[in-house]
C-alpha cells in the first residue's frame, strides 16, 4: 500500500503510476481534487497554457478515488477523515504542491496587493482584482497575467521584487529599480515554496520539490522519483 | 441615556468594556474601524510582559499586575495565551557577572526569575550562539494574538449586554449640563461618563472637552519569519545599559511560533505613518541575529505600528467629572489592560452605585481537538490547512465584524502563507464587502 498526501497534479500522476506498476494506492486531500491546475482550468490563457497536464490529470481521475482526509503528521501516518481519525503504519508520498510565498512590500501595506497565486485564484473566479497593474518579479506566470490582464486593463512591469509602497486605502503608488508606478494593483512575485504546514516527513514529489509554475518540470521529477523509488523494486 | 460610551475598541476600551458588562450598566462602545483591535493593538508584537521598567511607574504596576490576571482573563475569555517564557542572553562578561544583580532585582519586585547556565540554554534555544556566556530565565512572559484577545473581550461585553457600533467615528464631545453629547458619523449619543480609549487619537479625543495633552507617535517595526521553532522563547540580549524608552524589542515569537523580531522605536510625524523602511528591517535583523548561529528562514511579512507616547507614563486620569482619559497607553499596554480595566472600574465606582448582574454569560467554548476536525471535514470545510480554520469560524467571525482585516486577525486564517486567500476573500468578501466602497474590486 503505498499512500499520498495531495491530489493535485502531483499526487494524481504518482497513483496512475504506481497503479500502472500493481501497486494499491491511497490518495488523500483535504480539499477537493485537481490543486491550482482546476483553478487553472478556469481561465481560458491558463486552461490553455497548461491543456496537456490538465487532460492527464483528468483523465486519471476518472478511475481513480480520492478520499478527503488531511494528513496531518507521518511516522506513523495520521489522517484525520470525515469517519474519524486514522493511523496508518506506512510510508507517505508528500505531494502537497507549491505556494507562492508572502507578498511583503516596503511602504504602506493597503489592500490590492497579491501573489500571482492568490490574484489567479480570484481572476478563476470572476473577480476583478484592479484596474491598472504592476507586475513586479520575475516569473513565467507573470508573463500569461500579463497577457489576460492587458486585454482589459493597463499593465506594467518590472523586475524586481523588491518594491516600497505608497497608499492607505489602496495601492496608489509603487517604487521598483528606481521608478515609480502608478498603479491601484501590484501583483508581487517573490518565489514558490513547499507547501507543507504540517512539516510531514518523507518523499517529497512533484511540485512540493520543484517549487514552480513549470508543470512538465513538475512531471519530470515525478517521472524520475517513481522510476527511482518504485520502478527498480 | 446612556451610563458610559467608551471610544475606541482596541485592547484597552475592550477590556474595560468586558469589566464593565458585568455590572448593571447601559454601555455603548464606538469603534472608527470595522472591527476591534485593527489600530495600535493589531501592530503591536503580541508579548504579554513580565515587567516594565523603573518600577516605580503606573504602567510598571499595572504590568505586573496584568500579567498575573492574565491565565484568569484567557479561561474566561478563551483566548490563545501561553507562558512561553522570556530568556535574556548575556552575550559578554560584563552582563553575565551581572545576572545575579539581576536575579535579585527582579525577584526584590515580585517578578520571578533564574540563571541559566549556557549548556541548559542552548537546549532551550539550540540556535543560539555557542558564545553566550548564560542567561536569566523568566517564565512569567507570554504571548497572544492580540487582536482575538480583544475581540473576545469584546464579544463576551456584546453577549452582556453592551452596545458596539463599529466604522463610527467621534467627531466632537459637548458638555449638557451634568452630561456630555458624544458626537459620531452615527449620530448622537448622551451620556453621563466618556472613557477615551481613543489610542493614538485620545489627545484629539481628550481636546473636545478641553484637556490639553500630545500624543506622539512611537513607530515600531517588526519583521515576521516563516521558520517556526527557530527560536521557541522570547529572546533579548541583556543590554548594557537599559533604554529609559523602550525596551528594545527582541527575537520573539508570535504566540503561533513563527519568529517576530523587533519592534524598533521611530518618532514619527504622522498618525497614518506606518511605512516599513528597508533600512528598518535590515537594522532589526542586525541587531538581533548575531544572537544566533543563523537567521531564520525566509520574511513572511514586515510590519509597524504606532506607540501612542504620553511622556514616560500612562495618562489615566479624570480631568473633567465624568470623562475619563485612558491615554498614552504605550507599551506594555497589552498585558496591562486587564489591570488598566480594573482600575477604570474603580474610577467608574465613584459615578454610579455599581451592582453586579446575577448572571454573567460566558461565550462558548472553541477547543480543536483532532475528532472536532474530523467532523468539520465531514459537515464544513478546512479553509487554512496551516492554522486549521474552517469555512463555519471565519461565517461566524465575519458575521460580527464586516471587516476582512479583522476577520483573518480574529481567526488568523490565511496568515502563514498564500495558499487560501482568494478563498477568504471569496468567503467573506461575497458577504461582506459588497457594499462597501470599492468593493466592486477584490480587496486584500
Amino acid at each position: 500500500m503505498v499512500l499520498i498526501a495531495g491530489a493535485g497534479y502531483s499526487g494524481i500522476l504518482c497513483a496512475k503510476k504506481l497503479l500502472d506498476l500493481g501497486f494499491s494506492v491511497r490518495i488523500f486531500d483535504y480539499k477537493e481534487q485537481g490543486g491550482e491546475l482546476a483553478v487553472f482550468s478556469k481561465i481560458p490563457e491558463f486552461k490553455e497554457h497548461y491543456e496537456s497536464f490538465i487532460n492527464e490529470m483528468k483523465s486519471t481521475l476518472g478511475y481513480l478515488k480520492v478520499e478527503k482526509g488531511c494528513v496531518v503528521s507521518s511516522n506513523p501516518v495520521k489522517v484525520l477523515t470525515p469517519k474519524g481519525v486514522e493511523i496508518i503504519n506506512d510510508k507517505v508520498i508528500i505531494a502537497t504542491g507549491a505556494v507562492d510565498c508572502n507578498p511583503w512590500v516596503f511602504g504602506k501595506r493597503p489592500p490590492g496587493i497579491f501573489s500571482p497565486e492568490t490574484a489567479i485564484k480570484l481572476i478563476a473566479e470572476g473577480y476583478k482584482i484592479g484596474t491598472k497593474f504592476l507586475l513586479a518579479g520575475q516569473s513565467e506566470v507573470l508573463n500569461l497575467l500579463e497577457v489576460i490582464l492587458s486585454k482589459d486593463f493597463e499593465v506594467e512591469r518590472t523586475r524586481s521584487a523588491e518594491v516600497y509602497v505608497h497608499g492607505d486605502k489602496r495601492v496608489e503608488k509603487v517604487e521598483a529599480e528606481g521608478r515609480e508606478f502608478r498603479c491601484d494593483t501590484l501583483i508581487l512575485f517573490r518565489g514558490r515554496k513547499t507547501f507543507n504546514p504540517k512539516s510531514l516527513i518523507g518523499d517529497l514529489v512533484g511540485n512540493a520539490v520543484v517549487c514552480g509554475y513549470d508543470y512538465s518540470a513538475v512531471r519530470k521529477n515525478v517521472e524520475e522519483f517513481i522510476n527511482l523509488k518504485y520502478r527498480s523494486k | 441615556m446612556k451610563d458610559i460610551v467608551i471610544i475606541g475598541a482596541g485592547v484597552t476600551g475592550g477590556f474595560i468594556a468586558k469589566e464593565l458588562s458585568k455590572f448593571d450598566l447601559d454601555v455603548l462602545v464606538v469603534e472608527k474601524k470595522l472591527a476591534p483591535g485593527l489600530e495600535q493593538t493589531k501592530s503591536c508584537s503580541g508579548i504579554i510582559h513580565p515587567f516594565q521598567l523603573p518600577f516605580k511607574l503606573l504602567r510598571s504596576k499595572l504590568c505586573l499586575e496584568g500579567n498575573r490576571m492574565m491565565d484568569a482573563e484567557a479561561e474566561e475569555l478563551g483566548f490563545e495565551f501561553k507562558r512561553v517564557g522570556l530568556i535574556t542572553v548575556a552575550t559578554n562578561l560584563l552582563t553575565f557577572l551581572a545576572i545575579p544583580f539581576i536575579i535579585l532585582y527582579l525577584r526584590k519586585h515580585g517578578v520571578f526569575a533564574k540563571p541559566i547556565r549556557k549548556k541548559k540554554l542552548l537546549e532551550m534555544e539550540p540556535n543560539l550562539i555557542e558564545k553566550a556566556y548564560g542567561g536569566v530565565f523568566i517564565p512569567s512572559a507570554g504571548v497572544v494574538n492580540p487582536v482575538e484577545m480583544t475581540a473576545k473581550a469584546c464579544l463576551f461585553a456584546k453577549l452582556n449586554g453592551v452596545e458596539f457600533l463599529y466604522g463610527c467615528e467621534v467627531v466632537g464631545i459637548e458638555r449638557k449640563g451634568e452630561h456630555f453629547v458624544v458626537k459620531t458619523n452615527k449620530g448622537e449619543f448622551e451620556t453621563k461618563v466618556v472613557i477615551n480609549c481613543a489610542g493614538i487619537y485620545a489627545d484629539e479625543i481628550a481636546k473636545m472637552v478641553g484637556y490639553e495633552m500630545k500624543i506622539i507617535p512611537g513607530k515600531g517595526t517588526h519583521v515576521v519569519f516563516a521558520e517556526k521553532g527557530f527560536n521557541r522563547h522570547l529572546v533579548v540580549a541583556i543590554p548594557l545599559k537599559p533604554n529609559k524608552r523602550t525596551k528594545g524589542g527582541g527575537a520573539l515569537i508570535g504566540f503561533d511560533g513563527k519568529p517576530l523580531w523587533g519592534p524598533n522605536l521611530i518618532d514619527v510625524e504622522s498618525k497614518e505613518d506606518t511605512s516599513v523602511k528597508k533600512e528598518e528591517i535590515e537594522g532589526i535583523i542586525a541587531k538581533f541575529a548575531p544572537l544566533f548561529k543563523t537567521t531564520p528562514k525566509e520574511i513572511i511579512a514586515v510590519y509597524a505600528g504606532l506607540r501612542s507616547i504620553a511622556g514616560s507614563d500612562f495618562v489615566i486620569n479624570e480631568p473633567v467629572k465624568g470623562f475619563i482619559n485612558v491615554a498614552g497607553i504605550q507599551s506594555p499596554g497589552l498585558t496591562a489592560a486587564p489591570a488598566i480595566a480594573k482600575m477604570v472600574l474603580q474610577m467608574v465606582s465613584k459615578h454610579f452605585d455599581l451592582r453586579r448582574k446575577e448572571k454573567i454569560a460566558r461565550l462558548p467554548k472553541k477547543e480543536k481537538s483532532e475528532e472536532e476536525i474530523c467532523r468539520s471535514l465531514e459537515s464544513d470545510e478546512i479553509v487554512c490547512f496551516c492554522n486549521m480554520v474552517t469555512k463555519r469560524e471565519i461565517l461566524e467571525i465575519a458575521k460580527e465584524f464586516k471587516c476582512l482585516d479583522g476577520v483573518r486577525q480574529i481567526t488568523w486564517a490565511g496568515m502563514d502563507c498564500e495558499k487560501c486567500k482568494a478563498e477568504i476573500v471569496k468567503l467573506i468578501g461575497d458577504k461582506v464587502l459588497k457594499d462597501r466602497e470599492g468593493g466592486e474590486i477584490a480587496w486584500f
